[in-house]
């Protein structure tokens, strides 16, 4: 998360440097062709599974099975139909529920958090800080046995509640300290004015602090969303019905037994990963300055 | 300051109020206030359950029944002949292993590339970040399909008559544990280069030229100013993927479900296994717990490391 900071701020200087990059003029015409070489190879190597999994998803079963055609002689959206006319839909809005309640709670209780440590002068606060840093490195591999219990003891087993009590403990922590690092970097003075002014802490809060913190706020919301939809182990502990199933569980209950249906699967695979992605490529800019080091999990 | 200036000549109500302001610090009543929903739910759901586990990993506990205390059975049984704990641990290792050293290598050529001044630069970055904004099942079932028998690479293989029979990648251990390592370097590189390139921008331009004026090769200037200057970047990105390789079982429980004959069983799926559809919860905790020693190293390297940078 520092070392967001320290990129952005140096990405600034960069450019004002003007565009020649030390790259280009440096490097010798063997390391260019290199490049270009490496390039068309990494294209490839990122760009081939989801073309595969595209085409698939529009391929007639003959076509994926007996003919292994490269390409659809025709667009078939055969598997789409029987998906979405299946528990698909179901799975889909459980997902869509989990991962907007945790992102509402990640803000809310985050921002509230974070504006209480980094601008209220209170005994503890250093060690909510440190403490904040450790619980984000927790990996859920450790967690999810305990939390079973948890989750049965408040009598939520197999419900959908299960998944937005305990996802905050995937998103909460980071989004404290990301926008903890955001807070300090807006100053202080606006917020005494508006004090002075009469308005109450929240109303600093809400009013000044957060409009000002509006790309770290996109940012967080960005993490958890993605986070919870992405989500797949605690579904699996947690939940095992069908109507409570999030749309990553679901993808794996969908195998037939002996037979796959890779048609089907694939148009499933696409539409899940499909709200992540758009929301990445729109927000891309801003997810590499406020990500990096310490982002998603990977 | 405004607030801090008000407080003496606010603070006259009672004395035992003002003792409490001189220790718990001004504002504390507010402070806690706003803490308190994020210091609940860290306690509640991340301290709670943690040292809950390490209770469990005491107890022979089934689900759905109540404990009863073993003392250090769990861990004992680990380590008995026919345990799989040991060969997990390997293919944790393994695994893990051969992944960071991958994503290192392809992390930083791909930084490297996207570094230079490149005709649709943003289109290439947004392109090569993709993996890593895809939900791990989708990319693990693509792959899964990438490498079936109906998959691309064994339709080439029938179409060109590479080979008399297809590659079953996932019923051999020499094969299954390469493949397994590929869709996990597929996914999780985009994390390494984008904190390369970022990186990479925060190197002053001047090392460079100066590099250049003493007549440094491209391949100098990599070595000796780009690798140390990337160094701290390197540190923290490792750290944080080796955490995030060794316990994610998301992947190997779609490609191969821990097979053929346990050989990409990791510790975090051995845990998986035991406590929940073997439904012993105690031993499961026991796993996960010898993993801990390995993270607790680790995550106290990267504390120590993002303190320092904030």
């Amino acid at each position: 998360m520092a070392v967001a900071a320290q990129a952005s701020g140096t990405r600034v200087r960069g450019r004002s440097r003007g565009s020649t990059r030390a790259g280009r003029r440096a490097i010798g015409r063997g390391w260019v062709i290199a490049t270009y070489v490496a390039l068309v190879v990494f294209v490839l190597w990122t760009v081939i599974p989801f073309v595969w999994m595209i085409l698939a998803s529009i391929k007639t079963n003959k076509e994926i099975y007996d003919d292994f055609t490269l390409l659809p002689k025709t667009v078939y959206f055969g598997h789409y139909v029987s998906l979405l006319g299946g528990k698909f839909g179901i799975w889909l809005r459980n997902s869509a529920e989990v991962s907007i309640a945790a992102t509402v709670l990640s803000i809310t209780l985050g921002a509230l958090g974070a504006y209480a440590i980094t601008r209220l002068r209170f005994a503890g606060r250093r060690v909510i800080a440190l403490g904040l840093v450790f619980t984000y490195l927790v990996p859920q591999a450790l967690l999810f046995i305990p939390l079973f219990q948890v989750v049965a003891g408040v009598g939520l087993s197999d419900t959908v509640g299960a998944l937005i009590l305990v996802y905050p403990t995937l998103t909460l922590p980071f989004c404290t300290w990301l926008l903890m690092s955001y807070f300090k970097s807006i100053p202080v003075e606006l917020e005494e004015a508006a004090l002075i002014d009469g308005c109450s802490r929240l109303g600093v809060l809400f009013r000044i602090v957060m409009p000002l913190a509006m790309p770290a706020v996109a940012v967080v919301a960005l993490f958890s969303f993605t986070q919870s939809w992405n989500e797949f182990l605690f579904a699996l502990v947690f939940t095992n019905s069908v109507a409570t199933r999030t749309v990553t569980l679901g993808l794996t209950q969908m195998l037939g037994e002996d037979v796959f249906y890779w048609g089907q699967m694939m148009a499933g695979a696409l539409i899940t990963a499909l709200p992540p992605v758009l929301m990445y490529t729109l927000a891309q800019r801003l997810v590499i300055k406020g990500l990096i080091v310490g982002g998603v999990k990977g | 300051m405004a607030d801090t200036l008000a407080a003496p000549l606010k603070a006259t109500p009672g004395r035992r109020s003002s003792t409490l302001r001189r220790v718990l610090g001004p504002e504390w009543q507010l402070g806690w206030l706003l803490v308190a929903p994020v210091v609940i739910i860290v306690t509640a759901l991340l301290i709670y359950p943690f040292i809950d586990a390490i209770l469990l990993s005491f107890q022979e506990r089934f689900i759905g029944k109540t404990g009863t205390w073993v003392g250090l059975a769990n861990y004992a049984a680990l380590f008995s002949a026919d345990s799989p704990w040991l060969k997990a641990m390997f293919t944790t290792l393994l695994v893990t292993g051969g992944a960071i050293a991958t994503k290192f290598v392809i992390g930083i050529a791909m930084a490297c590339v996207l570094n230079q001044d490149l005709p649709a630069k943003n289109l290439f970055r947004g392109v090569m970040f993709l993996p890593w904004a895809v939900p791990a099942v989708v990319s693990a079932y693509v792959w899964r399909f990438m490498f079936d028998t109906t998959g691309p690479i064994n339709g080439a293989i029938a179409n060109f008559g590479l080979l008399d029979d297809y590659i079953y990648f996932f019923n051999d251990a020499r094969l299954a544990v390469p493949a397994l390592i590929v869709v996990i370097v597929w996914a999780g590189t985009p994390f390494w280069t984008m904190n390369f390139l970022a990186g990479m921008q925060a190197i002053s331009q001047e090392l460079y030229e100066a590099a250049e004026i003493d007549g440094a090769s491209t391949w100098r200037r990599f070595l000796h100013v780009t690798l140390p200057g990337l160094q701290p970047v390197i540190t923290v990105t490792a750290l944080l993927s080796t955490i995030w390789t060794s316990a994610n079982l998301t992947p190997i429980f779609v490609l191969t479900n821990g097979g053929p004959n346990y050989a990409t069983t990791t510790l975090p799926l051995l845990s998986y296994f035991t406590a929940i559809p073997g439904h012993q919860l105690g031993a499961g905790a026991a796993i996960a717990m010898t993993m801990v020693p390995f993270y607790l190293v680790l995550v106290l390297f990267l504390t120590r490391r993002m303190l320092r940078q904030e």
